[in-house]
């Protein structure tokens, strides 16, 4: 070889050399979420801006079906090392983590602009417990009636601009619904008035928000989740009234999509569930057609609301670049702001919500999530569920009445441990 | 040692010697993981909140039976056995003695038929909730528009009535080829002379299958029948990808509500128990389907 | 069915129209997958639903091929993990079968009984304890941490069909290669063993399914997305949380059948090949 050959060679074998050291002293923050957050959250991009600001760090995504909480509690709990951030759970199933104290909480970086203050507090109260924060809310939603505008201004809902005329209480929503309501000669229901989302994944939030409306507050007199008060047979009875009258769909007895499928085809023309449906129905229907209604009760006595927790373990390799991370790229406001064009969801920055606000629908959720509340963290909250859901599907099937099962609610929570959690 | 004693021990030794990797497998990882388990279904256990497993007995299983879901879980998971069983040994049967005969595009016909098998149950589950959609699924459709059945149409999987059945058909539509399969190990197994031998008595079809191929199949039919009844008591799947036991507890089945108290709530000690006790019902009601099966012996 | 004689025209006809009908029947939910898939989401929620797509299109796979960039990974570890459990459960089972299938010996009713025992019990009763013992043993996320545990919990079931095969051999052939001076072993590798074949095409196909759509373990013992398996990674197309895409799901669904149905039908032929073997064996 030529002497010139071999300083190439030499000069490139030391370039490869440096360059590896460089990958070897690269820090990879691990990333776990559920798959279909991949496809929702411009995770790649954010990391992508990250890695401008601090040279030498590499992200590595793995991705999780539903069966997410176990594995990851069998790991940490043995301190495996799986994640730096982790985006699995509801608040409720993140308590169950911070119990077992296996999350870093964020008390050191909620300052300056990141001020607890600077947070909808309805969002960050629900990731806080004995007034730490443990993890930081994401894709959060308010429970609220989303409307079809068009619907409603044939049945003569609308005021002279078009806007649904918000019904005022739950006997007035109940007319609409009979406007609304389109059966055909034989008596079956081809476009519904309402459509509710019942399933295991929402039931909690659709009937908690049902009572916050109507009370101001999902507890009873005693301070116990409210499974006994009038208003609960009130707002039980017009869910059954509702479905035995051909009122309301119940699609999501068994299709956690049901409503919004519901919604798309123009086969109901109000949905009960989060917010971020007015979006993402707008898509295929029209922006110009959806607005969001505010429950019947919800503008003074407020909404119940839930989030993601975005979590850091204990047993995480890079906390603080984690911490860093999540804060300068999944909050900033080029990432909310996509979120809420694109899915409608929210991020908990009160900010970035503030800047949309000369549009009618982010003013409106603006209020509704401020002054949301969130379901108390307690340790059998999943149980308690799972017999909600199972004894109020029934009345839906109409095997029961309203105050039976309250009653066999009652009954069956009674041994578990609702105490809240911090 | 006398030469017979020998003989003995070297006669013992040889079965043991082709057992035993077998065995070192079974016994590492789930005899082990069996008892470990066993201890902590006797014991107060929660994943999560409790320090470690406090042994309580019988405590976990007395109380299942004071347990309402449990018991409404044990009576679903009773019908789709009671349903399905019989469905699933006929349709094998049936189809085992269809796929064994040399009619024209019988390739094509088993390929077909035994396709199902290798699709796994979480995706078909998806695949039939779609198809059972009341809305948009095919089903509603075809029976309305093209059958102009629509009286027929039904909410399939959110109906009471109907959702345990449409469950059931998806298990079957799974697994009868697993059925078939063994069906036709078995039918292969049975020696063509027989046949030949009943030609020459002048023996016609349907004696052929009521004196030679049905007897010649008990080890067959008891195979097949400890499976299916072990795979209808062990339902899991489909259930939990379609209708997670809903609508309410219409399709809470024993193995999901044990997943849902070990996984869902923690409750390691409760979930346990349910699997076991969902186990042993297994084995005793397949014990009882070989008792019943034995004594034509003769 | 074999007993007819072949000279019976009518009822070869119509066992001919029943397997086309029963054929089309149980092929049908796939076909009508395979529809959907070349649908566009407008048209898949259409109401009216329409059967046969108004457009082709190719998005849905385009999504799912771009959705899953490690399709390749997940696959490669099933893979891996299949034919590891494949080489494992054959023999073995084989091996016991015959142990068990033609011997009497002292601990076969109990191992029998164990054998059915776990077949009954849930397999979630293993997860934890296994989980914790390959965590001490460093199993976790590695190829052999999914193939042992597989192999012990597909050995039962490919035990009790080696068992049921073996037994049926008539036991003259055994007797004539002892006499001829073969041990037990090549009696067993030899003789025994070629005349199984059915029952080891059974105990392959059974162990392949199983191991290939198995997701509770998968899921919890390999936690890095490079050890994941197919039936891990096929969740990442939910739209949203237990939420499908018809569309792109329909598609997900088509393109993973493709080497499945491949593999099955080779597989198939082997099964064939069998039954000719077993049959000239009188």
């Amino acid at each position: 070889m030529s002497r010139r050959a071999r300083v190439v060679v030499a000069l490139s074998v030391l370039l490869m050399m440096l360059s590896s050291l460089g990958a070897v002293s690269a820090q990879t923050l691990k990333v776990t979420a559920e798959a279909w957050y991949y496809n929702k959250y411009k995770l790649e991009e954010a990391a992508a801006r990250f890695q401008e600001d601090h040279p030498g760090v590499e992200f590595e995504w793995s991705k999780a079906g539903d069966f997410e909480v176990a594995p990851l509690m069998l790991a940490w709990s043995r301190d495996r090392y799986v994640a730096d951030i982790a985006i699995v759970a509801s608040p409720s199933e993140a308590v169950a983590f911070q119990a077992r104290g296996l999350l870093h909480d964020f008390e050191d970086v909620l300052v300056g602009k990141y001020a607890k203050e600077n947070w909808l507090e309805g969002f960050l109260e629900q990731c806080t417990m004995d007034g730490k924060v443990y993890a930081i809310p994401t894709d959060a939603e308010v429970m609220t009636l989303v409307g079809r505008r068009d619907f409603a201004a044939e049945a003569g809902l609308t005021d002279a601009d078009g806007y649904i005329i918000p019904p005022k209480d739950f006997d007035e929503l109940y007319e609409y619904l009979q406007k609304l309501t389109v059966k055909d000669e034989t008596g079956r229901t081809v476009r519904y008035g309402m459509t509710v989302n019942w399933s295991p994944e929402y039931m909690c939030y659709a009937y908690f928000s049902g009572i916050q409306a109507m009370r101001g507050t999902i507890y009873d007199d005693e301070g116990n989740l409210d499974f006994s008060s009038p208003e609960a047979v009130e707002l039980l009875r017009f869910w059954q009234r509702g479905v035995d009258e051909g009122l309301i769909s119940t699609s999501s007895l068994v299709e956690h999509s049901g409503p919004r499928n519901d919604m798309q085809s123009g086969l109901a023309c109000i949905l009960w569930e989060d917010h971020a449906r007015v979006i993402e129905i707008g898509h295929v229907v029209g922006p110009e057609n959806m607005q969001i209604v505010p429950i019947p009760g919800s503008e003074e006595n407020g909404t119940v609301s839930y989030t993601m927790s975005l979590m850091i373990p204990t047993s995480a390799e890079h906390p603080e670049l984690a911490k860093q991370f999540v804060l300068e790229q999944l909050n900033a406001e080029w990432f909310a702001h996509d979120l809420m064009d694109r899915w409608g969801k929210l991020l908990g920055l009160k900010e970035h919500v503030e800047a949309k606000m000369d549009d009618l629908i982010w003013k409106t959720v603006f209020q509704l999530a401020d002054n949301s509340v969130g379901l108390p963290k307690t340790v059998d909250h999943a149980k308690m569920v799972d017999i909600m859901t199972a004894e109020i599907h029934n009345m839906l099937k109409m095997q029961q009445t309203p105050e039976e099962t309250l009653a066999r609610i009652r009954e069956q929570i009674a041994p578990l441990n609702l105490e809240p959690l911090g | 040692m006398t030469r017979s004693k020998a003989r003995q021990t070297k006669k013992a030794l040889v079965p043991w010697l082709f057992l035993l990797p077998a065995v070192v497998f079974l016994a590492t990882f789930l005899l082990y993981p069996l008892l470990s388990a066993l201890r902590i279904s006797f014991s107060e256990y929660n994943f999560v909140y409790s320090e470690k497993p406090v042994f309580n007995g019988l405590t976990n299983y007395i109380e299942l039976f004071q347990d309402r879901h449990f018991m409404i879980s044990l009576k679903n998971t009773a019908y789709y056995t009671v349903v399905f069983f019989p469905l699933f040994i006929l349709l094998a049967l049936f189809l085992a003695l269809l796929l064994n005969s040399k009619i024209r595009g019988i390739n094509a016909f088993q390929a077909a038929i035994l396709l199902p098998i290798v699709v796994p149950l979480s995706l078909a589950g998806v695949m039939f909730t779609w198809i059972f959609s009341q809305d948009f699924g095919i089903l509603n459709h075809i029976l309305a528009n093209v059958l102009h059945l629509p009286h027929l149409q039904r909410f399939w999987l959110g109906d009471v009535e109907t959702a345990m059945n449409a469950l059931i058909a998806v298990g079957l539509w799974k697994y009868t080829g697993f059925g078939i399969i063994l069906f036709l190990a078995g039918l292969k197994a049975i020696p063509v002379e027989l046949y030949e031998a009943a030609k020459v008595d002048g023996v016609n079809g349907w004696q052929n299958l009521i004196y030679i191929t049905l007897p010649n199949l008990k080890g067959s039919f008891s195979l097949v029948g400890i499976w299916g009844i072990i795979q209808a008591i062990k339902v899991y799947d489909q259930v939990v990808v379609m209708t997670n036991g809903g609508p309410g507890t219409a399709t809470s089945v024993l193995y999901l509500y044990a997943w849902k108290n070990a996984f869902t709530f923690f409750n390691m000690g409760k979930g346990q128990a349910i699997a076991f006790f969902t186990a042993v019902l297994a084995i005793v009601i397949s014990i009882v389907f070989q008792v019943l099966l034995r004594p034509e012996k003769g | 069915m074999r007993y007819l004689s072949s000279n019976q025209k009518l009822p070869r006809a119509l066992l001919f129209l029943l397997g086309v009908l029963v054929s089309l029947i149980v092929l049908s939910p796939i076909i009508w997958i395979i529809l959907t898939s070349f649908k566009d989401t407008k048209e898949i929620y259409a109401v009216p639903l329409t059967v046969w797509p108004r457009k082709f299109v190719w998005t849905n796979y385009l999504t799912v091929i771009n959705g899953l960039p490690e399709f390749p990974i997940y696959f490669v570890n099933t893979v891996k993990a299949t034919l590891g459990t494949l080489l494992l459960v054959l023999p073995l089972s084989a091996a016991a079968g015959y142990a068990m299938g033609r011997y009497d010996f002292p601990g076969k009713t109990a191992v029998n009984a164990f054998i059915i025992a776990v077949l009954a019990i849930p397999y979630l009763v293993f997860l934890v304890p296994i989980y914790i013992m390959e965590d001490i043993l460093g199993l976790l996320d590695t190829n052999l941490g999914l193939i042992l545990p597989y192999t012990a919990l597909n050995l039962p079931l490919a035990i009790l069909i080696m068992q049921n095969s073996y037994r049926e051999i008539p036991s003259e052939l055994e007797d004539s290669a002892r006499i001829d001076g073969a041990n037990a072993f090549q009696t067993w590798l030899l003789v025994m063993t070629p005349l199984v074949i059915t029952g080891l095409a059974a105990v392959a196909i059974f162990t392949f399914v199983a191991v290939w759509e198995e997701y509770m373990f998968a899921r919890t013992l390999m936690f890095s997305t490079s050890a994941h398996t197919l039936s891990v990674g096929l969740p990442s197309l939910q739209v949203e949380s237990k939420t499908w895409a018809y569309g792109t799901l329909s598609a997900a669904l088509a393109l993973s059948l493709l080497p499945i149905s491949v593999v099955f039908v080779v597989l198939r032929k082997y099964f064939i090949e069998g039954v000719l073997r077993g049959s000239v064996k009188g």
